[in-house]
């Protein structure tokens, strides 16, 4: 309390300081009278009676100095003072302030852009309460829970709060409005309470209401509450039909709450008694609240036990079983969001070293010119370290309001990212719409500032410090170069500058490059004329397969008959999609496997004849389907180009029989009839996978795309098909009816976001660097015009000049390019796991990018050389 | 030196407090004077030091200051006591007392040293 008091009062001590000053000088003064009139008493001389008093009390202007240190915050006021002077310094050279600035906000800028960013995503992508106490626990590696495991891991596991399990499924919307199709989940009793979250109107579930028969009630979240009631409160009460089936509206959640994300509405879980005894089936995403002060290791310890316990006790289905324990923001991030944002993240790291190291270079230079004025300040009694706090503090100071700068276009970058995006990606990724500037990224900021203000400064502040301070006076007035190891440092910087850009370039490159193939690759489908709808036949009202086929059988002849359509087809998964594809094990007749692992694989498609031409996948040997494949007759298949030559190397794969599912699973065996060509269903695969096409008479499936390809717009189409489908069956609504070209664009937006985002950073880290390399040589000649002028006085051809000058530029990058170019292969090499399209030996890259960048730095070194071959040697020699 | 000048800062801030509860309101000068006097000229000090001391106690608040005038009709700045340096004066002097004390009874001729 008490010291507290002092510092304010110290604080206030650093105002009014005139008025203070008088004060201690009156009170010396008066103190000093009262002495002195005392000495005379005793019968001291005038003289010797004041000389006494100063003497006793220790030297005025001493006794001033250490009540004016306490008085104030020394530390601060010289602080305060070197600010001052720094913000003096920085106005006096503007062409300095401004381009240092510009570099140091562009750097911190889209530090703090990406920063946010990576918040968002990985750090609180949900608004939930004490998030961080949140875990999800899967099987194996982010697999769900089987039922039973859940039910146990419920009953013994200590460490958690509460444990629940919730089951993501697309849900259609009946009743007064039109039909519609939303994002549900079907939530145990104790999920909200495991969320430590609550409905703001009406209840949440209550513990029995998550079993069979009692459970036709929903909580509806606040965006579907407003749509579909137009948040209106007496919602409570009505009733919604799901599926088919009717169901009351007992709460609404708060507009933050979206877990899972996304959701319109939670219903209860309710799981039959043989569905809770289920081991086989991985079904339940499981969410946990940690104890307090339980650990997720201990929780993890915890749940590796029981996953031994029931491998045990269940060796058919449990056998081999681990859970995972981890925290919930890293179960719902996407796959490859982290590593994206982690790319990004290094991505910015080096634009801002590149910027630093620029500024540092700025500061050599600006530093030989203030030679003499650091000197004059060391003959004046300033010590090494003041001097070298003075110049780190202008440094600092440069780099905040470089960060100011710098916030401001933060908040531009990011306003770029989210108004640019489709809506309906933004609800999908899991902390888009959490994207902002909070105190955290300003913290952020500041931090990165005084970072990169004392990187940028400290060495500068070193190597002009250390000159001695008679030299800087003798030196100063005359036009000699800078010392040889500042200008070695200087030389070093822009070399790692020109290295680093190098890599950052090529990476840059390879990443747009490799979202261009992406792209490009959807013109052999030619989307942009072909509509993609949804359908998803809830089980309850569609059980028996020939029920779904007669649906989808009506369904397509009504959209192929829609005006302007050519042909309509069914299908599992469109090429460049990122919703994960259908992936199983078969087997191989004749060719039996040990036990599931071992098994064959590949991606399952169930198709209608029509869709390899809709869709323009070339048939490559064999048949395509026909409408005589049916029900009836014998099962058949086309595999992709890519499972035949694995499994059927040298060799015909049409004839043989295959069959889905574990070597243990019973089923039809499929002849193979044809052949087709490879598509990229999931771009994130980076390669097309084995596939396996059923016709859709002999599998079809509860949920399916359909797809119209169209003469004109298909856009135009949307809303016919929509009715065309409700026609067949109001209560299962089409949905994401959109033109697939659309839709491949929605699926690609985060990597082209990336890419952009990649190049934007590489352009300014190449014009940071030919900045950096043009300010050194612009330097290096300026010093040495009178050397210059006294070459071409004596005879030196312009020739040799230009060479004399620019050599120590062409050495710059070579050495740049020496270190960058396998630096650039290392980290391509890094990449290729994650870039699409990206190889390490893209020529056509490792050419280009270089020699525009070689180029650009030739550019730089070369325009100032030009300069000194123009030197006048009667101005330069006069100029002495 | 450090450690010296803090035994004195301590100390010093005990002094003054004690001088100005025995003597009221009280001008620098006065105060010097008073500890010299009243150490019986064993600490010879000088007096500048006790300026930033005064300014110490008035930033943490157990003084006050004011302008006033002396006897002999000059312009001084007036030192006194506020409430809670009485109580801190009460709470040193307790302090110190212990610990005169208790050093005294370690210093006291080898009584316990069998």
């Amino acid at each position: 309390m008490r010291r507290l008091r002092a510092l304010v009062a110290r604080l206030a001590g650093l105002f009014r300081k005139d008025r203070r000053e008088r004060e201690l000088a009156a009170e010396m003064e008066s103190h000093l009278r009262m002495h002195i009139e005392d000495n005379l008493r005793t019968g001291m001389s005038a003289t010797e009676a004041r000389r006494q008093a100063m003497i006793k009390l220790g030297g005025l202007e001493q006794t001033k100095e250490n009540y004016r240190d306490r008085r104030g915050l020394p530390l601060l006021e010289t602080l305060l003072q070197d600010v001052r002077y720094g913000t003096r310094m920085l106005r006096k050279s503007p062409g300095f302030t401004m381009t240092a600035l510009l570099t140091l906000a562009l750097g911190i800028g889209v530090n703090t852009a990406v920063f946010s960013l990576a918040e968002a995503f990985l750090v609180r992508p949900l608004a939930l309460p004490n998030l961080h106490r949140l875990v999800a626990i899967t099987t194996g590696q982010k697999s769900p829970m089987a039922a039973a495991d859940y039910f146990d891991g419920k009953t013994q596991g200590q460490s958690f709060e509460e444990i629940a399990a919730y089951r993501a499924s697309d849900m259609n919307l009946t009743g007064s409005d039109e039909p519609e199709r939303a994002y549900g989940a079907a939530v145990s009793a104790d999920f909200f309470a495991a969320l430590g979250i609550a409905p703001v109107l009406g209840r949440a579930f209550l513990r029995g209401e998550d079993e069979p028969g009692h459970d036709q009630m929903l909580i509806l979240s606040h965006r579907l509450w407003q749509r579909r009631f137009g948040a209106d409160p007496a919602a409570l009460g009505k009733t919604v039909n799901i599926d088919g089936k009717p169901y009351t509206v007992i709460g609404v959640m708060d507009r933050s709450v979206e877990f899972p994300v996304p959701t319109d509405l939670w219903i209860p879980l309710a799981l039959s008694p043989k569905e809770k005894a289920d081991r086989a089936v991985n079904s339940l995403h499981v969410v946990a609240r940690l104890k307090d002060g339980a650990s997720l290791t201990a929780a993890q310890a915890e749940m590796t036990l029981l996953g031994r316990q029931l491998a045990d006790v269940y060796p058919n289905t449990d056998k081999d079983r681990q859970f995972r324990v981890m925290p919930l923001v890293e179960y719902v991030e996407g796959s490859i969001t982290r590593a994206y944002t982690i790319l990004m993240l290094a991505a910015v790291g080096i634009v801002l070293l590149v910027a630093c190291a620029n500024v540092a270079n700025l500061q050599f230079t600006r530093a030989s010119s203030r030679r003499s004025e650091l000197a004059i300040r060391e003959a004046l009694g300033a010590d090494r370290a003041r001097l070298v706090r003075q110049m780190l503090t202008e440094s600092v100071l440069l780099a905040f309001l470089g960060a100011v700068a710098g916030l401001l276009f933060a908040k531009f970058c990011l306003w770029l990212c989210v108004s640019k995006m489709p809506p309906y990606v933004v609800r999908l990724w899991a902390g888009f719409d959490k994207i902002r500037l909070d105190s955290g990224a300003l913290l952020f900021t500041m931090a990165v500032a005084l970072v990169s203000g004392i990187l940028a400064g400290v060495l500068p502040a070193l190597a002009s410090s250390k000159q001695k301070a008679t030299e800087g006076l003798r030196e100063g007035g005359r036009g000699a170069t800078t010392g040889r190891g500042t200008r070695r440092l200087r030389s070093a910087f822009v070399t790692a500058q020109v290295a680093i850009a190098l890599v950052l370039v090529v990476g840059a490159a390879l990443l747009i490059k490799g979202f261009r193939q992406l792209t490009g690759s959807a013109e052999a489908y030619s989307p942009e004329h072909v509509l993609t709808l949804g359908v998803n036949l809830p089980v309850s009202k569609y059980p028996q397969p020939v029920e779904r086929l007669a649906f989808y059988r009506r369904a397509l002849a009504a959209l192929s008959s829609l005006p302007g359509a050519q042909s309509a087809a069914a299908f599992s998964c469109y090429p460049l999609s990122n919703n994960g594809t259908n992936w199983g094990y078969f087997q191989i007749l004749g060719r039996p496997a040990s036990d599931l692992r071992h098994s064959p694989w590949a991606d399952m498609q169930t198709i209608s004849p029509e869709y390899p031409r809709l869709m323009h996948v070339a048939l490559l040997a064999g048949r395509e389907f026909t409408s005589d494949d049916r029900e009836s007759t014998q099962p058949v298949a086309l595999v992709s180009q890519k499972l035949a030559q694995r499994y059927w190397p040298g060799e015909t794969a049409l004839g043989n029989q295959i069959r889905i599912g574990g070597p243990a699973d019973s089923g039809p065996w499929l002849t193979v009839v044809g052949i087709t060509a490879d598509v990229l269903y999931d771009w994130t695969n980076q390669v097309p996978q084995p596939t396996i096409y059923r016709p859709f008479t002999q599998a079809p499936q509860a949920a399916s795309l359909l797809g119209i390809r169209t003469s004109g717009d298909p856009a135009s189409l949307e809303k016919a098909a929509r009715s065309g489908i409700a026609f067949i069956d109001p209560e299962s609504p089409a949905f994401d009816v959109k033109p697939l070209d659309v839709a491949i664009h929605e699926s690609t937006v985060g990597l082209g976001y990336t890419g952009a985002m990649m190049g934007i950073l590489g352009l300014i880290t190449l014009a940071v660097a030919v900045v950096g390399i043009y300010g050194v040589m612009a330097y290096t000649v300026g010093e040495r015009t009178n050397e210059f002028g006294v070459r071409i006085a004596m005879g030196a051809q312009r020739r040799d000049i230009l060479w004399l000058a620019s050599r120590h530029g062409l050495l710059i990058s070579a050495v740049a390019f020496a270190i960058g170019m396998p630096a650039a292969i290392a980290s391509a090499r890094l990449l290729a796991g994650l870039i699409y399209g990206a190889s390490p030996g893209d020529l056509a890259v490792f050419a280009v990018v270089p020699s525009i960048l070689f180029a650009a730095v030739l550019i730089a070194a070369y325009v100032p050389a030009r300069r000194a071959i123009r030197v006048d040697p009667i101005v330069a020699l006069r100029y002495e | 030196m450090g450690d010296k000048a803090d035994v004195w800062q301590g100390t010093l801030a005990l002094m003054v407090l004690k001088t100005l509860q025995a003597l009221g309101p009280l001008h620098g000068y006065g105060i010097a004077r008073r500890i010299e006097q009243t150490s019986g000229d064993l600490l010879a000090v000088n007096y500048g030091t006790l300026y930033p001391a005064l300014l110490k106690l008035e930033q943490e608040g157990y003084i006050s200051s004011e302008w006033g005038t002396s006897d002999n009709n000059r312009k001084a700045k007036y030192y006194k006591l506020t409430r809670a340096g009485r109580k801190q004066l009460e709470k040193e002097a307790r302090q110190w007392e212990q610990t005169t004390e208790i050093l005294a009874r370690f210093l006291a001729p080898g009584k316990e040293s069998t």
